[in-house]
Order: structure tokens, then C-alpha cells, then sequence
């Protein structure tokens, strides 16, 4: 098993694909972080619109690392999926489309060992590029901005909220939120994977994930009574953004803020659980149908 | 007729002997005041409105004479209350004021006189400033500073080492905000429907308090 798992990571690092998605974020956080520093006070401005006028508040202070990568990770882990299916799409699709599938499964290995290290192989690859987008996001703005408290800006209902973190009760809610958004990613790849047991070659399995995810992700944005009862709870979109819970923090009777508490640690309990039980799905259908299947690629 | 001019004379001198009673105790705080020339203090404060998710934070207040008063703080992130120079009991004595006696008032098990006070110039930001003095330590226990831009400011003050001073060991400082209100988009909170019932208490949203806590001046 760990030959075949060290063979299909070789396989993804010599795909020059799986670089583009490094690439891509490296390029997104840079123009991210250059914007900021450019013109991160008017962000600042729109984001304290009625604060300005009540309270005197060090704006620049606020725009440090910390939130940076907020903001970044905000903004990214909506696309990153994209670049998880790229590479996770082309697992049993490529080897088809080269017409290696055939060779490799007349090897002595079984179909369900194949399938399981190429899911490993992805969910490695999500873990490693998670790794680089906190190096970017996190590290590389800590270097820009400086760090300090942060500051978390929610809307919430009808209420909209800014939470103050501070410096030294945030490291570990980013290592969870990281945490979070790798077993949010699998659940993409594992997808990503189980579509491209039906094709041979990956464009369709990689398209045919981003599609999935993105009308999800919108069915996931609605606020209407219905969807938000009835089809929510069922779609895995809706708990991909669940890391932000870690960044929740609760309060005391008198509303400040209690040091290493989240506000609603149950919710990221039951979304985490949500989010596994998808993937064990996804991958035991994926066994049953790749056992079945009759390969002729 | 002689009876009614006894009468006219008793409340003339009456009146007149209650405006020097209440000028006399004015003077006496803000004589008591103005033996600071300077000071600098540390502490903590503590800020309370429903929109905001703050910790407790440590500040240091600045005062020079005649009014000027500054709160800073080192901990980088630190939301300081728009009207705090109203903090100052320097700045509402600074201006030219008429006196006008609110007779006496039991605040907290407390008698204490209630001066109000009216700027004589009509360019003041402050309207109208109400004093509640206790008499016994000549210090102001409670005020509430209407002005014309900012709204209106209460101050409560807990005295204590420093009362030969008149300067409060804790002060709560209560004043009026803004709404917050910022578009989801902004956020990217999508993922709220299971708070889509949080109903908003609005009586809280536009009221704000911070709780300073002296520990140290250093004076003059």
C-alpha cells in the first residue's frame, strides 16, 4: 500500500498541473497582499463605516497579518476547490485516458488498494497545498503586516458584529481552521475521484466537480425559509465555510470576549462529522462501482 | 404691604445667599481640581456595546492642563470612545458657565447636590452639563454632559486613594453610538440560517459604556 501511495504522489508531482494550483495561489495571495498595502485603509473604512464616527481607533494597527489572512482565506477556500478537482479528477480519468489503467490494474494489486491510494495521494496533495496557502497567507502577511489582535467582522442574522481576538489566542484557531478546511477539501477530492471512475479522459470529471460545487455553493448562499430547512442541511457546501467558526469567539455575561473559547464549538462538531461521513460515502461508493466496472482503457 | 415686602426680601436674600452657597462649592472642586497640573495614569478599560466582541484593555490617560486629556494604549486594537475627553471634569469647569442649583438628589445612599451648569458662550459643544457633588469630599460623583454634536455623556466615579485629588480609582462612562450595520458581501457570512432569528436587542445598540479602572496616577 505505502509503494502504490508513493508511486501515485510521484505521479501527481510530475503533473505539471498539480504546480499550476500553487502557482495560482501564491499569484492570488500576492495580489491580495499588495492591494492591502496599497489601499488597505479604505477596506478598513468600509468595513468600520459607522464605527469611525463612535469610536478612535488605530485602523492600521487592525490591517495586520493575522486578518490578512483572514480576509485571504475568506476569498480562497471558495476557489481552492477548483484546484483540489484539477488534480484529484484526473486520478482514475488520466491513467484511462493514457491507457495505463488496464496495466496497472493486471499488477498484483486490488482495485480497492489502487482507489485508496489514489485517494490518499489527493488528500495529500490538498494537505500540501493547504500547507503552501498558509505559508503564503499566513506566514508571508505576519512578515508584511506585523501581527497583533484581530479583528473579525460577522454579520449574523440581522446583526452584524466585529470580534477582537487577541494576538496570543490566535495561532491555534488557524491551525484548526486549516484542519477544518483539509477535511472540507477531501470531501472535493474524494468527489472529484468518485467522477472520474466514468471518464476517460479528466476535463469531464474536473468540470463536472466545479460545477457541482459551484451550484452548491449558491444553493449554500440563499436565504430563503425552504432551502434553508429543507436542502442545506443535505449539501456539502454548506460546511465547507465552517473553519470560520474557530474564529467565533465567545463571551461572558458582560460580552467580552473568554480567551481559547469558540462561540458554537457543537456546530464545527456536526459539520466536521458531516463532512467525514460524506467522504466515507463518496469513497465506499467509489470501491463498489470501481470493483465493478469493467475496464476496458 | 409691610408683610409682602418681608417676604420679597426673604426670598431675594435667600436666593441670593443659595446662588453664593452653590458658586462657593463650585470653587471649592474646581480649586480642588485645579491642583493638577498633570497626570498620567494607568489602567484598564472595559467596553460594552451589543455590536462589539471586546477585550478588557490596558490604557494609559494623559491629562494636562487646563482640559487636555488623552487615552492610549499599547495593545495595538483598542476601540476608545469617540466623546472621552468628555471624561475630563477639568473641561466642563474650563468653560464660563452660569450655575443654576438643582437642589439635592440620594444617589446610591448618597446625598449629594445637583448643580447644573450653562455655558455662557453659545460656540461650547457642551448644552448643558449637570453636576451631582458630594458635599462632604467636595468631589463630583456623577455627571451628565449633554453636547451639541456628540449626544450626551453620564460618568459615574468611584473614588478612593486619590479623592484629595478628585480624581476617581473607577469611572463609568456611558455614552451614545452609532448603529453598525454591514452588508453580508462584505463578510461572506452566507452560512448564518441557523442564527436567522437572532432578533436584535436595538435599545442596546446605540448605548455604550466603558468601565475605567484606575490603578496608578502619577501626579504633577
Amino acid at each position: 500500500m505505502w509503494t502504490l501511495l508513493g508511486i501515485e504522489l510521484f505521479k501527481i508531482s510530475k503533473r505539471p498541473r498539480t504546480y499550476i494550483s500553487f502557482a495560482a495561489i501564491c499569484a492570488i495571495v500576492l495580489i491580495f497582499q499588495f492591494a492591502f498595502k496599497a489601499d488597505g485603509e479604505n477596506y478598513m473604512n468600509l468595513m468600520l463605516q459607522g464605527i469611525n464616527d463612535s469610536f478612535q481607533l488605530n485602523k492600521l494597527n487592525a490591517m495586520n497579518g493575522y486578518f490578512m489572512c483572514y480576509i485571504i482565506l475568506n476569498t480562497l477556500l471558495v476557489q481552492v476547490p477548483i484546484l483540489v478537482a484539477l488534480v484529484a479528477g484526473d486520478a482514475i480519468s488520466g491513467e484511462a485516458n493514457m491507457g495505463t489503467l488496464r496495466l496497472i490494474l493486471s499488477k498484483p494489486i486490488s482495485r480497492q488498494e489502487l482507489l485508496i491510494a489514489k485517494f490518499l495521494s489527493s488528500m495529500i496533495y490538498t494537505v500540501i497545498l493547504l500547507i503552501w496557502m498558509a505559508i503564503c497567507a499566513l506566514g508571508l502577511s505576519l512578515i508584511i503586516f506585523g501581527s497583533g489582535d484581530m479583528l473579525v467582522f460577522r454579520v449574523a442574522g440581522e446583526v452584524s458584529q466585529i470580534m477582537q481576538i487577541t494576538s496570543d489566542d490566535i495561532l491555534w484557531r488557524y491551525l484548526a481552521a486549516f484542519g477544518y478546511a483539509a477535511i472540507a477539501l477531501t470531501v472535493i477530492a474524494a468527489l472529484a475521484i468518485f467522477f472520474s471512475l466514468f471518464a476517460e479522459n479528466s476535463i469531464g470529471p474536473i468540470i463536472t466537480t466545479i460545477c457541482i460545487v459551484l451550484v452548491f455553493t449558491i444553493v449554500s448562499n440563499m436565504n430563503i425559509p425552504i432551502i434553508d430547512e429543507y436542502v442545506k442541511p443535505y449539501l456539502f457546501t454548506s460546511y465547507l465555510v465552517g473553519w470560520k467558526g474557530f474564529f467565533y469567539i465567545a463571551t461572558n455575561q458582560e460580552g467580552i470576549p473568554i480567551r481559547g473559547s469558540v462561540e458554537d464549538i457543537q456546530a464545527i462538531q456536526k459539520s466536521i462529522s458531516i463532512l467525514l461521513a460524506h467522504i466515507g460515502a463518496i469513497l465506499l461508493i467509489s470501491i463498489y462501482i470501481f470493483r465493478k466496472k469493467d475496464i476496458l482503457s | 404691604m409691610k408683610y409682602l415686602i418681608s417676604l420679597l426680601v426673604f426670598l431675594l436674600v435667600e436666593t441670593n445667599l443659595k446662588s453664593q452657597d452653590i458658586n462657593k462649592l463650585i470653587n471649592q472642586v474646581k480649586s480642588k481640581l485645579e491642583k493638577i497640573n498633570r497626570y498620567e495614569a494607568n489602567g484598564t478599560m472595559k467596553t460594552t456595546i451589543a455590536y462589539l466582541k471586546i477585550p478588557i484593555a490596558k490604557v494609559k490617560v494623559y491629562f494636562k492642563k487646563p482640559n487636555e486629556i488623552s487615552i492610549q494604549s499599547n495593545s495595538g486594537v483598542t476601540f476608545i470612545p469617540k466623546g472621552v475627553n468628555a471624561i475630563s471634569l477639568q473641561n466642563i469647569f474650563s468653560n464660563d458657565f452660569t450655575v443654576i442649583d438643582g437642589g439635592r438628589e440620594t444617589v446610591k445612599q448618597k446625598v449629594l447636590r445637583v448643580i447644573k451648569l450653562l455655558p455662557n458662550s453659545s460656540n461650547s459643544n457642551i448644552v448643558l452639563s449637570t453636576v451631582y457633588i458630594n458635599e462632604t469630599d467636595l468631589v463630583v460623583e456623577k455627571s451628565s454632559t449633554t453636547t451639541k454634536e456628540e449626544g450626551t455623556y453620564e460618568m459615574e466615579m468611584q473614588y478612593g486613594k486619590y479623592i484629595q485629588y478628585g480624581l476617581p480609582d473607577k469611572l463609568i462612562f456611558t455614552f451614545n453610538a452609532k448603529d453598525y450595520k454591514i452588508p453580508k458581501g462584505l463578510t461572506l457570512d452566507f452560512d448564518n440560517s441557523s442564527r436567522k432569528n437572532e432578533k436584535v436587542n436595538t435599545a442596546m445598540l446605540n448605548k455604550g459604556k466603558a468601565e475605567i479602572v484606575f490603578q496608578q496616577y502619577k501626579i504633577n
